[in-house]
């Protein structure tokens, strides 16, 4: 694509040249005909050109501006400088553009906000030709939005709404358009009617494949919302602000809202990131509070009621589904691309490879891959750090490289991918990579594990141990490693957003790290327990199974204690005890226990109560609670309390 | 290795096809920038294959194709657009000689590419198979020689009843449906132009093409024809002396309403792979018409579509004439209904419109 | 098969898409004295609903999606009951 966009920029800027010239020859002479054909031509050139990439409105004002000149051509308008003017501009706006198109592949934003401007002249172009232009006449409130203002009113609805005329197309459903289907994608839908435009039309008349239908609606959304719904078919729907007062006296707001007005146009809006995190949050609530309808389903069959219980249990997979669809919208709406923590990094780099004077090439791919807000905003800091090491310590300098026949410029490269529901960042240098045997001598000779370990780990894995705690504590090593302050940190924060981080390394090749991290928090099934008074979530996934054991099972083994599940022996733990928050509970009777998977062996812990199960979003630690052990995350629960999320890997 | 000369005014589009074909492996690219290089090139080069932009300053796409046609017949594939214009432009190219046509591609090319890509060359690698023969302008000879002798065409034709032929009952009508791809503008001129007006069944064509060439396609047909033709935009009742061309992009639907025949267009269904389905309008006729009452007509085309349709047909007691190997541009849609065992004859293109008289009239 | 002819009824079951207008038209064309069971439909497209309310049948059955159980059924219902009546 890059090489089509350097082609496209090539060509374009001739055929501008081309076209301002034309222009120009025919302001001095409107009748040089040659310059109309020659102007027409290179405009319709550039058109086409335009329509192979997806230039935003580029292409459609291109158009415009090629339909006017072919009028020109038919002789059914004047060339002047009423038609010469707005094409000029159209041709400047194009050029200015083509410098941020080479760059980024797309029509940048600031030239895309000029779009409606232009698109004003040019029509000013044709509607000046136009005798009869409509003039701004104060928009009257249509018929039809009175009578759904009527109805709303009578209804005893008050607010802000939106009314809405649908009428499809007649051969809408060659298009692709499901008009019914898309009107039920409107949220807070409050009002519908569907007619048929011929009330009373001969069923053996009739074409199936024809739309005759006109749909009105009311809906407690947003103009700029209901705009986005219908964004594709302006032309066939009509919006009108209604403010509908429970004082039936008040009237009308003469908040004209035709589909047409410019500064409407746009389908996105800011929104402050709060209140989305607010409907992650309702939508995570929500969750909660649609698994308490099994429950309720199942007390309704003990007592006997099975119908009942059914419908609870088939409105409890409809909420289900709902949730899971607003759920998966809400997240949507909290992605962003990778851009926004790439973008910072050019400047960085210039900075200090010309501070230390080495000279870089950044390279920077996948920066339009999308992930979560909260997990772009806090990949700056590890990426950053190991954007520095690869600057620092892993390219040579440049007369080593020449030495070792590199190129003069080290590279650094810095690419996402996605795979998946993850993505995948690469941070990769092609300096003097690290040598596995000094890796391992250093992780024995600074205690992070003993020779005899050290000895059966395979190169892969000796280099991941770069990331353990204590390792780059020492100067030294990060002179033989060429790599290291602070890769545990990296690892950590890593870890903290879900995700995990490996390296891989080739001496005098260079060095890569691989972040992998879920594009964005996913819903966690978690069971519930008790321990002195407080409730915590364990992720199902950790549970191997549920146990009640009688205390009588329960021996003492050294200094721990043990019991006996189908003929092996488990060590018992008590959560209580694991958290420091409670004594194990010296009640007799039954132990209820959660076996959890802790690397190769089942360990027992035990619990004062096991609750229900819950489906919830489970959000990394921030603040305070950031840098405790064994605690994964929190949740909110229905009532609006706080659940912490146990780790129970870390934790055992 | 496939020998492509690629002939376009863009640098832009240059790039493109370039990159498109030289991804192949298989195709050695040449380029040329207007028509006159063209020409100088072909002599050289010998392509087995051109693709023609038909929008070119100096020497237009048009003029360079009847050039080519003339001095070095090799098959071209023309580059057009979809606008009405350019439909027009690309008939009157497939009837000076060119195999086939892509619509340049537009809107956001970094989404749609991969998307059309295979068509893309799909289309050129059928026509770099094809043999270029002196028919190619076959439909200009048939209709000469139809305004030498008017009267030849409509004088009835002694009968050619074979046992093969299923007997219709007399008195009702039927319908006949013709599907074509690939060749099909020429191959429908050179039949539908051989009927008479009183030829007493209605005729219904599905030709795959984009939805904005079809309406052209029709009007220049009901120039050439002594019957009626028009495009199936919206639900039509099907009247003998007509011929209805099936909305492109779109499929053909045929169904019984109230006692009477129509045919509506109908939103294209993805179960097919092109459109208008040929498979899509003979199986919906078989639902509301005995079978015997159908004649099933299936020329020049790339692809298979319609040759499974119309095997059932025949199997039911419906009748089938497959496009013979010697005229068809390409041999894919007739030659799988031969390959099926359902074509009741097999005639060259310019025996159709004869051979249908004689199980019509 | 998502448009059936069952014993008393013309039945739409799982995703009706715009290509069974057609068929549904003749069902409804040829049996006007059925019901239509809209029950186990969980899509119908708009080319389905128009098809419909021309040809008012009784319409049976509670739709899985509320958009159409809630907002969409009952002013169909009520359409072709007001037609019926001119």
């Amino acid at each position: 694509m890059d090489e089509l966009i350097e082609q496209f920029a090539i060509e374009a800027r001739e055929l501008i040249q081309q076209a301002s010239e034309d222009l120009m020859a025919l302001e001095a002479n409107p009748r040089a005909r040659e310059s109309l054909e020659s102007a027409f031509r290179a405009i319709h050139t550039l058109k086409g050109s335009v329509g192979l990439f997806d230039f935003g409105p580029m292409a459609g004002i291109l158009h415009q501006a090629e339909d006017l000149l072919s009028q020109a051509r038919a002789g059914k308008i004047v060339v002047d400088a009423a038609l010469i003017d707005p094409i000029l501009a159209i041709i400047e706006w194009v050029d200015d553009s083509i410098d941020g198109i080479s760059q980024t592949g797309g029509l940048p934003e600031a030239q895309e906000k000029q779009a409606t401007r232009l698109l004003g002249i040019l029509n000013g172009a044709v509607t000046a030709r136009d005798n009869d232009a409509p003039a701004d006449a104060p928009a009257a409130i249509p018929d039809w939005a009175l009578s759904l203002h009527q109805l709303m009113s009578a209804s005893g609805a008050a607010g802000q709404m939106i009314a809405i005329r649908y009428e499809p197309h007649p051969e809408c459903f060659f298009s692709g358009d499901d008009p019914l289907a898309t009107i039920s994608s409107l949220p807070d839908l409050r009002h519908l009617t569907v007619s048929l435009k011929e009330p009373q039309p001969l069923p053996e008349k009739f074409d199936p494949f024809r739309c005759g239908l006109l749909i009105e609606a009311v809906s407690g959304t947003s103009l700029a919302e209901a705009e986005a719904v219908f964004r594709l078919i302006p032309d066939q729907v009509k919006l009108f602000v209604l403010t509908v007062a429970a004082d039936k006296r008040a009237g009308i707001a003469p908040e004209p809202a035709s589909g047409r007005s410019p500064e409407r146009q746009s389908t996105t809006m800011r929104v402050d990131s709060t209140r989305i995190d607010k409907l992650v949050e309702i939508a995570g609530e929500l969750v909660t509070a649609k698994n308490s309808l099994v429950p309720l389903s199942e007390e309704a069959r003990n007592h006997g009621n099975g119908p009942l219980a059914k419908r609870i249990l088939s409105s409890h997979h409809e909420i289900e589904r709902l949730v899971a669809s607003l759920y998966g919208a809400v997240t949507q709406a909290r992605m962003i691309p990778l851009e926004n923590t790439f973008r910072r990094f050019p400047r960085l780099v210039r900075d200090t490879s010309a501070r230390i004077g080495k000279a870089v090439d950044l390279v920077i791919e996948g920066e339009t891959v999308e992930a979560d807000r909260e997990i772009v905003e806090n990949l700056f800091e590890p990426l950053l750090h190991l954007v520095r090491n690869g600057l620092d310590h892993g390219l040579e300098p440049e007369d080593d490289r020449l030495k070792l026949s590199k190129p003069k410029r080290g590279r650094l490269l810095l690419r996402a991918r996605q795979r998946g529901d993850q993505i995948e960042i690469e941070v990769a240098d092609d300096g003097r990579g690290m040598d596995p045997q000094r890796v391992r001598a250093a992780a024995v000779d600074r205690g992070i594990l003993s020779e005899s370990q050290a000895s059966t780990l395979s190169e892969t894995d000796i280099l991941q141990l770069v990331f353990a705690p204590g390792f780059s504590t020492a100067a030294s090593i990060s002179e033989l490693s060429g790599r290291g302050v602070g890769l545990d940190a990296v690892h950590t924060s890593v870890k903290r957003l879900g995700g995990t981080v490996e390296l891989q390394s080739v001496p005098g090749l260079g060095t890569s790290f691989f972040l992998k991290l879920p594009i964005s928090f996913s819903m966690t099934q978690l069971m519930i327990v008790e321990v002195g008074g407080e409730r915590y979530g364990v992720p199902i996934t950790a549970i191997v199974e549920t146990h009640k054991l009688p205390l009588s099972a329960i021996q003492s083994v050294r200094a721990g204690r043990a019991f006996v599940l189908r003929d092996r022996t488990i060590p018992l733990l008590h959560l209580g005890e694991l958290l420091q928050v409670a004594a194990p509970n010296s009640q007799s009777g039954d132990l209820k226990v959660l076996i959890v998977r802790a690397g190769q062996e089942d360990i027992g812990v035990a619990v004062d109560a096991i609750a229900e199960r819950a489906e919830t979003l489970t959000r990394p630690l921030a603040g305070l609670l950031q840098g405790v052990a064994g605690i994964a995350g929190t949740t909110l629960l229905g009532d609006g309390r706080v659940l912490l999320v146990l780790n129970m890997e870390e934790l055992l | 290795m496939i020998r492509l000369l690629i002939v376009e005014d863009s640098a832009l589009m240059r790039k493109l096809l370039g990159q498109i074909f030289s991804a192949e492996g298989d195709f050695t690219v040449e380029f040329a920038r207007d028509g006159a290089e063209a020409l100088k090139v072909i002599s050289g080069f010998q392509p087995d294959v051109v693709t023609l932009d038909i929008h070119m300053p100096l020497m237009d796409g048009l003029v360079c194709l009847d050039r080519i046609m003339l001095e070095h017949p090799c098959p071209v594939v023309m580059v057009s657009s979809l606008t009405e214009e350019g439909a027009e432009e690309t008939l009157a190219a497939l009837e000076i000689g060119a195999v086939d046509f892509i619509a340049k591609p537009g809107g956001a090319i970094s989404l749609s590419i991969d998307e059309l890509t295979p068509r893309l060359v799909e289309k050129v690698r059928t026509a770099a198979t094809v043999r270029i023969r002196r028919s190619r302008r076959l439909a200009e000879r048939v209709r000469l020689a139809q305004t030498i002798l008017p009267q030849q065409a409509i004088l009835p034709r002694g009968r050619r009843d074979s046992p093969a032929r299923p007997i219709r009952q007399a008195g009702r009508p039927g319908i006949v449906m013709i599907g074509t791809s690939t060749g099909g503008p020429p191959a429908l001129d050179a039949v539908l132009a051989n009927l008479p007006s009183g030829f007493d069944w209605p005729v219904v064509v599905a030709q795959h093409m984009p939805a904005s060439f079809t309406g052209p396609l029709a009007k220049r047909l009901d120039k050439i024809c002594a019957l009626t033709v028009s495009e199936v935009a919206q639900q039509t009742r099907l009247e003998p002396g007509n011929i209805y061309v099936a909305k492109g992009d779109a499929d053909i639907v045929i169904a019984s309403r109230a006692g009477s025949l129509v045919a509506m267009a109908a939103p294209s269904d993805q179960a097919y792979r092109w459109h208008p389905s040929v498979d899509r309008m003979v199986r919906s006729a078989m639902k509301h018409l005995p079978a015997a009452d159908l004649v099933g007509i299936l020329m020049t085309g790339m692809g298979n579509d319609g040759a499974a349709a119309m095997a059932d047909l025949r199997s039911a007691g419906g009748y089938t004439i497959a496009e013979a190997e010697e005229t068809a541009v390409v041999w894919g849609m007739p030659g799988e209904l031969v390959r099926l065992g359902g074509a009741s004859e097999i005639r060259r293109v310019e025996e159709i419109a004869a051979s249908l008289m004689d199980r019509v009239c | 098969m998502t448009i059936s002819l069952d014993a008393g009824a013309i039945t739409l079951s799982g995703a009706c898409g715009v290509e069974e207008a057609e068929p549904l038209m003749s069902y409804l064309e040829s049996r006007p004295d059925l019901p239509v069971d809209i029950s186990a439909a969980t899509v119908i497209h708009t080319a389905l609903w128009q098809a419909l309310m021309v040809f008012g049948p009784e319409i049976i059955g509670t739709p899985i999606s509320s958009f159409m159980a809630d907002k969409l059924l009952p002013g169909v219902r009520a359409d072709i009951a007001t037609r019926r009546e001119i």
